[in-house]
């Protein structure tokens, strides 16, 4: 796939590689109709085609795109947020009501420690523009995100110690 | 000192990486032994610490009926028990897939040592598994200070991000 480059700002969509979330692609896709911004979408297990941009399904490596975009528009799975935090990439976050592995947790700590923004399916439903401003403040920087810091995990190191005394 | 044989149980996404990245920390100081759900064809390619990778069908699938998923559970402890005696086992870790239930309570009978790590996507909830889980662990970790009501002999050593 060629990536569009031009002055527009772009958006990646990402559902998660298997899940489907329709409901985000559509829409984005119909924010979109005016083609203002470019757009890929990976759609993952859906079924919806976005009309407005360009789609995928399924590519084994993201950074292609993580490094082509302005901004990620995904779902809140835990390991997609992360990533995102720690390539620091601007992130909207929106919580998949059908999917019932799908658990907010971490996309609400996330958001009150100001890493990435976090919206409601069920917010955005009914307020469309709310969506659409946040895509616009995080673009021109109105929204700034705090930039990843490498904590020292240690974890792993309670484990060994635990390990070694075996 | 001979070097410990460490079941590394891994799940799709998340918990995955999270499995991973203790795997940074713990090195080659450890033996891996790897368990991958058979519907999860990314993570074997993954792995950053080679070790030999074995495959296992998950129990609850979705939609699957409660009874089967059950069953699937009990299947699973006995293919369990297989894998960690024929593998020489010392240790099991996870970070919660819901594979770890049926290999833990395995590893319980077999008296092997026990660690779980809820998952990081668990702030002040507990996950399925780490609720079955927690009360035959030898090391218990959550990754929220928060979670520490919920699991009062959990350790709180920051978290995997």
């Amino acid at each position: 796939m060629n990536l569009p480059k031009n002055n527009k700002k772009n958006i990646f969509v990402t559902t998660g590689s298997f899940i489907e979330f329709d409901l985000l692609v559509k829409i984005i896709d119909n924010i979109n109709t005016n083609k203002k911004y470019n757009v890929v979408f990976q759609i993952g297990g859906g079924n919806y085609t976005p009309k407005n941009g360009l789609y995928f399904k399924f590519d084994k490596n993201l950074n292609k795109y993580y490094k082509w975009c302005d901004l990620v528009i995904t779902h809140t799975g835990a390991g997609t947020l992360t990533e995102l935090h720690k390539k620091n990439i601007k992130t909207i976050a929106i919580s998949n009501p059908k999917h019932y592995k799908d658990v907010a947790e971490i996309a609400q700590k996330f958001n009150s420690f100001n890493y990435i923004k976090f919206l409601e399916y069920n917010t955005i439903r009914y307020n469309i523009k709310l969506l659409i401003k946040t895509i616009e403040d995080i673009l021109s920087n109105k929204i700034k995100f705090k930039k990843y810091k490498n904590k020292k995990e240690t974890i792993g190191k309670e484990i060994l110690k635990y390990i070694n005394s075996i | 000192m001979k070097k410990k044989k460490v079941l590394f149980i891994l799940g799709s996404g998340g918990h995955t990486a999270q499995m991973l990245e203790l795997s940074k920390d713990l090195k080659n100081k450890i033996n891996y032994v790897y368990l991958i759900q058979k519907d999860d064809e990314l993570s074997e390619n993954k792995i950053i610490y080679p070790g030999k990778v074995i495959y296992i069908n998950r129990a609850a699938v979705l939609n699957r009926l409660k009874l089967y998923v059950y069953i699937y559970t009990i299947i699973n402890f006995f293919k369990a028990i297989k894998i960690i005696k024929k593998n020489k086992i010392d240790v099991l870790i996870s970070a919660g897939p819901g594979i770890a239930i049926s290999f833990f309570y395995a590893g319980k009978l077999l008296n092997k040592k026990l660690i779980f790590i809820e998952s990081w996507s668990r702030v002040i909830s507990k996950s399925k598994s780490g609720r079955l889980i927690y009360p035959i662990t030898n090391l218990f970790f959550v990754q929220w200070r928060d979670n520490l009501q919920n699991y009062p002999k959990a350790l709180y050593r920051g978290r995997f991000r």
